[in-house]
């Protein structure tokens, strides 16, 4: 899927998804993840691992339709021969519509920076999934499994990749208006060889989410 | 005179046209009127009113004897025949025959109790041959009901009532349907008297729609005579359009206060599959060519989901009652009653303002 094709469906999601006059919730949430990061641009695989600490908003108006705005940084250091340190910075915005009351539709960009002693590359992906949420009969508690495509991603001296995605799953606990959740997420790329050689680049996380709803 | 007098008043009383002319021909004297008779009682009345103002009482009175004469071939209303009645009684006295004159008289009063002799175009006898037949008679009436439109909280239905001389009387309203009416007056009465009805009934509440009646019951003090009358009438309600209330909740609306033996498995599936799927990113989907990944990681999450997915088996197992439904069911349910309780008063408010509408009716039932 390629970006003209996502962005009029990321669109018609949210413009035909809110509610009138809904309930606005808003639910703070503080992130660590523990990342493991590999790379393999043609020289041997790159493994670092470090942790990032970041934010998440979401602003929900109604059951159907959120935004989602996060941000996380954090170091990676280099876990074996040929890896540098590196430094992580990310933020992104999302759209999730509820299309069914487990199934909520996910359009979003994302913005990140890898820093290094010898160069800094920006990524910016588009991404298009959805979110199936598993509840189970404990109210508040929830089963997640989320799968995107990413059909825009412009990195800094890089063709576009012949396969990008990200999976994640894991477990939400709410009570009252706090609500932790642990998430094991992946994001896979492959870069094609062209005037470079062929680039292989994975990031696995455990984030750790620990969140706090407000609703008026 | 004297011959033609009673040549009247024989006439009068047998009520024959025949009679009338064949006393006054025995009497010697041409018939009272030669010319065709008139086709229709309103003609003649007209025509016998004329001649009783020029005080033509010769000519007047076979005319209206005529009217009240079985014989009489037109349709007569009941107005017609009082009016004739009273005209005939009021005549006789002219020609000095009072007991006649009497007995017309209490046949007006029985036909229309409403009955009355206007002094100012009555002479002081004719009213005390009047009033004499009022006493011999005992009638109750009561005038039909006319249409209106009527606020009760302001505005009051007027009922007239009669009776020919003094008399203990009963006037009550009452629906077709009911027992029990709301008596208006029990006591003694003489004569016309209006009552007034506050559109209630006989427990304090506006009279529903229906066919209602005026029942006037009257028992003469005079003598050992009663009548009684009664009047029908519709009651309509005139109020704004009033809301219906929410249904109650169908248990398809409703969550289940009570987990199924299933759910438990349910969520002992759930958590597996939470976990599945982190092995399964772990593995399948993540790039090989990158060599294997950190287990603890997805470890972390396939135990966190395994682990919730068993205590959810366990605990649903030996917790079917779902508290989180039961109140939220309770709270659905609260709301609903609020919202009817609502409805309910808004409706009351409306029906407060009910604007009862009375039509004439003829009869028990439509």
């Amino acid at each position: 899927m390629n970006v003209k094709a996502a962005l009029p469906l990321a669109l018609a999601l949210v413009t035909t998804a809110a509610p009138a006059a809904a309930q606005w919730t808003v639910r703070g949430s503080g992130v660590v993840s523990v990342m493991r990061h590999r790379v393999d641009a043609g020289y041997g695989v790159e493994p670092s691992r470090g942790v990032g600490v970041g934010a998440e908003l979401v602003v929900g108006k109604g059951d159907r339709l959120a935004l989602r705005l996060l941000t996380l940084s954090g170091s990676l250091d280099a876990a074996g021969p040929g890896a540098i340190d590196r430094d992580i910075a990310d933020v992104g915005a999302e759209v999730d519509v509820v299309a069914l009351p487990w199934l909520a539709a996910q359009a979003g960009v994302r913005r990140r920076t890898y820093s290094t002693v010898l160069a800094r590359q920006r990524w910016t992906t588009l991404h298009v999934g959805a979110e199936a949420r598993l509840p189970f009969t404990q109210t508040g508690v929830s089963g997640i499994v989320r799968g995107a495509v990413l059909p825009g991603v412009w990195v800094n001296g890089l063709d576009q990749p012949d396969l990008a995605f990200t999976v994640a799953s894991g477990m939400e606990y709410r009570h009252g208006r706090a609500s932790v959740a642990v998430l094991y997420s992946v994001e896979r790329y492959r870069f094609p060889a062209g005037a470079q050689p062929s680039r292989r680049e994975q990031i696995a996380a455990l984030a750790l989410e620990a969140g706090w709803t407000v609703t008026r | 005179m004297r011959r033609l007098v009673a040549a009247l008043v024989l006439g009068a009383l047998f009520g024959a046209p025949g009679g009338v002319r064949r006393a006054a021909a025995q009497a010697g004297t041409p018939p009272p009127d030669s010319t065709p008779p008139p086709d229709s009682t309103a003609q003649l009345l007209q025509q016998a009113h004329e001649l009783y103002e020029r005080v033509d009482i010769e000519r007047a009175l076979p005319l209206l004897q005529r009217v009240v004469s079985p014989d009489w071939p037109f349709s007569v209303t009941r107005a017609q025949r009082v009016d004739a009645y009273t005209y005939l009684a009021a005549s006789l006295v002219l020609v000095g025959a009072a007991d006649s004159a009497a007995r017309y008289f209490r046949a007006a009063l029985e036909h229309d109790p409403f009955t009355d002799l206007d002094p100012r175009r009555f002479t002081p006898g004719q009213l005390a041959v009047f009033r004499t037949a009022r006493r011999l008679t005992f009638a109750v009436g009561a005038r039909p009901v006319t249409a209106l439109r009527l606020d009760p909280r302001t505005e009051r239905v007027t009922f007239t009532v009669v009776t020919t001389h003094v008399a203990t009387l009963r006037v009550e309203v009452r629906s077709t349907d009911a027992s029990v009416g709301r008596v208006l007056f029990k006591g003694e009465s003489d004569g016309l008297r209006e009552f007034s009805w506050n559109g209630l009934v006989a427990d304090d509440r506006l009279a529903p729609p229906g066919r209602y009646a005026l029942l006037v019951a009257g028992r003469s003090r005079l003598e050992e005579r009663s009548d009684s009358t009664r009047v029908y009438f519709d009651v309509r309600h005139e109020l704004p359009t009033l809301e219906d209330t929410l249904r109650d909740l169908r248990p398809s609306q409703l969550r289940p206060e009570h987990y199924p033996p299933s759910a438990a498995t349910g969520d002992l599936l759930k958590g597996l599959g939470v976990a599945a799927g982190a092995v399964l990113i772990s593995g399948a989907l993540a790039d090989g060519r990158l060599g294997s990944s950190n287990a603890a990681l997805p470890a972390t999450v396939a135990a966190t989901a395994t682990l919730t997915g068993v205590i959810a088996f366990v605990w649903r197992r030996h917790h079917a009652n779902a508290p989180g439904n039961v109140a939220a069911n309770a709270r659905r349910r609260q709301e609903r009653r609020t919202a009817n309780e609502a409805i309910q008063r808004r409706n009351a408010e409306r029906i407060a303002q009910t604007i009862l509408l009375i039509v004439p009716a003829s009869g028990v039932g439509p």
